[in-house]
């Protein structure tokens, strides 16, 4: 008798497991869902994960598209040849009006930091990686790129091609990682005008154009306007080129990113060294901004610790 | 020998009914691809729910609730979307569209295109509404529409590829 109560038993599962997959199932794409909002790490994680092992095939399936826009790339050059060179003397002109006034402004700004006894910031490390995959549709975006953990990309880091700012290190794999553009709807950017020196927060929105969000008001704001980085917030440097005002109406400033996602092929993974408020979650950096703060409250220098103070909290899941 | 060819057998058979998984498992990673054609990577149409769909009406057995969950779940991980919404959105297609299988089987081209089409809108419109109320990710409504009107347009490809598969591999299948 007992020998057949086992797969009755297993039967009688099975048999409600089928009946009850549907609601079963539902059920788990809602745990999914409040999991996704709730505990963002396990998720990055289990991202992490995913498209470290699925890096290959979508590597292999990328190649064909590649190879047939190099090739229209190419057909488009060679069309383009006679125009393009005459472009090219035109701005070989100004560049080298421009390589003169850079030079003697160097001189000059060299000069000035001498007086002033300026401390620059570290110099910045960066190397580049290929693009493999254009993820989101709709819902998000975002890029895969063929650089993890072990060539030393953390999260937070700067994305850039060589127009401008491409994004963010948003999740990290072994051999592969995560870039969320600065047109995802979850993307903030601290920014400034150029010219006016007016601060603003880029707001992707998932489309090809980002908005210009609480900017200052009075402020003079004009289509062709560049924005650059601010630096403020800690998560990139000041100066990186974003985009220029493309549209400006009574309620929304939109702005033509410098980056061009459909044509991203290599990209610059950029450590500037900073943390941000986005932080480094792992443990190595949470025990050093733990002991940065100790030593802090040691020494007594109150107004240290309010500067250490929010990073260490933005670290916080 | 006979064994050998039984476990032969046994191994094809096997490989054959994995099919209708592994072009729904392919048709999520080609989402991931960089296409490098001008803003459709924003606007890619959603080959796993042609796949799904495709599946749903032809080999319901060979692709079940389970697999459905599965290949959401993968597209929702690799593609960076909301957890969970891809996930309900295929699963709400298999379980909704393999209960309408019967209607569909014998039917010609058309009647299956337009029933996608609906299909189609209907998985669009509960995507951003579950975005927007449950993640709150308020998605354009102009992308999320006309991706699904792309998903519509390539249907007819993924349907003639899925097409080829059920005849040429699973054709001697129950």
């Amino acid at each position: 008798m007992k020998p057949s109560a086992a797969p009755g038993r297993w039967h009688t599962a099975r048999l409600l497991f089928q009946r009850f997959a549907f609601a079963t199932l539902v059920v788990a794409a809602f745990g999914l869902m409040l999991l996704g909002k709730a505990d963002t790490i396990l998720v990055e994680r289990m991202r992490g994960v995913v498209v470290d092992a699925m890096a290959p095939v979508i590597r292999a399936l990328s190649q064909p598209a590649g190879a047939l826009s190099r090739v229209a790339d190419t057909v488009r050059d060679l069309a383009n040849l006679r125009a393009e060179n005459a472009h090219l003397r035109e701005d070989n002109q100004q560049l080298l009006r421009w390589r003169d006034m850079a030079r003697r402004l160097e001189a000059e700004n060299a000069q000035l930091q001498s007086l002033l006894d300026y401390r620059p910031p570290p110099a910045a490390s960066a190397f580049a990686t290929r693009v493999m995959g254009d993820t989101g549709g709709a819902f998000a975006h975002s890029l895969l790129i063929a650089a993890g953990s072990q060539d030393r990309v953390r999260k937070g880091m700067a994305v850039l091609a060589g127009e401008g700012l491409v994004g963010r290190v948003a999740q990290v794999g072994r051999h592969a990682s995560r870039v969320v553009l600065i047109t995802d709807i979850t993307s903030r950017v601290p920014v400034v005008l150029e010219n006016t020196r007016t601060r603003a927060i880029l707001a992707g929105n998932n489309t090809e154009k980002p908005r210009l969000i609480y900017v200052p008001a009075g402020a003079r704001v004009s289509p062709g306007d560049r924005v650059v980085t601010s630096g403020h917030a800690g998560a990139l440097p000041p100066g990186i080129p974003v985009g220029v005002v493309s549209a400006v109406d009574d309620t929304v400033i939109r702005v033509q990113p410098f980056m061009d996602r459909d044509r991203l092929e290599v990209v610059r993974i950029v450590d500037f060294g900073l943390s941000g408020i986005l932080g480094s979650l792992d443990e190595e950096s949470r025990a050093a901004q733990a002991e940065a703060l100790k030593a802090a409250r040691e020494r007594g220098r109150t107004q240290r610790l309010k500067d250490v103070q929010p990073a260490a909290e933005g670290a916080g899941p | 020998m006979i064994i050998e060819k039984t476990f032969k057998q046994k191994f094809d058979l096997t490989l054959r009914q994995t099919l209708p998984f592994v072009t729904a498992f392919l048709a999520a990673m080609f989402m991931a691809t960089q296409t490098h054609v001008p803003r459709l990577n924003s606007l890619m149409p959603s080959l796993t729910l042609c796949v799904v769909y495709f599946w749903s009406i032809h080999r319901p057995a060979l692709f079940g609730m389970g697999s459905a969950f599965v290949i959401g779940l993968m597209q929702d991980l690799i593609t960076g979307v909301p957890l969970g919404l891809a996930t309900f959105t295929l699963l709400l297609t298999r379980a909704g569209v393999s209960t309408q299988a019967r209607f569909f089987l014998g039917k010609p081209f058309v009647v299956h295109w337009w029933g996608f089409a609906l299909v189609a809108f209907a998985a669009a419109v509960v995507s951003w509404l579950i975005a927007a109320a449950v993640l709150g990710i308020v998605a354009p409504v102009g992308q999320v529409l006309i991706s699904a009107l792309l998903s519509v347009a390539v249907f007819p490809l993924i349907y003639g590829v899925c097409g080829v598969i059920e005849r040429g591999l699973l054709a001697e299948e129950p």
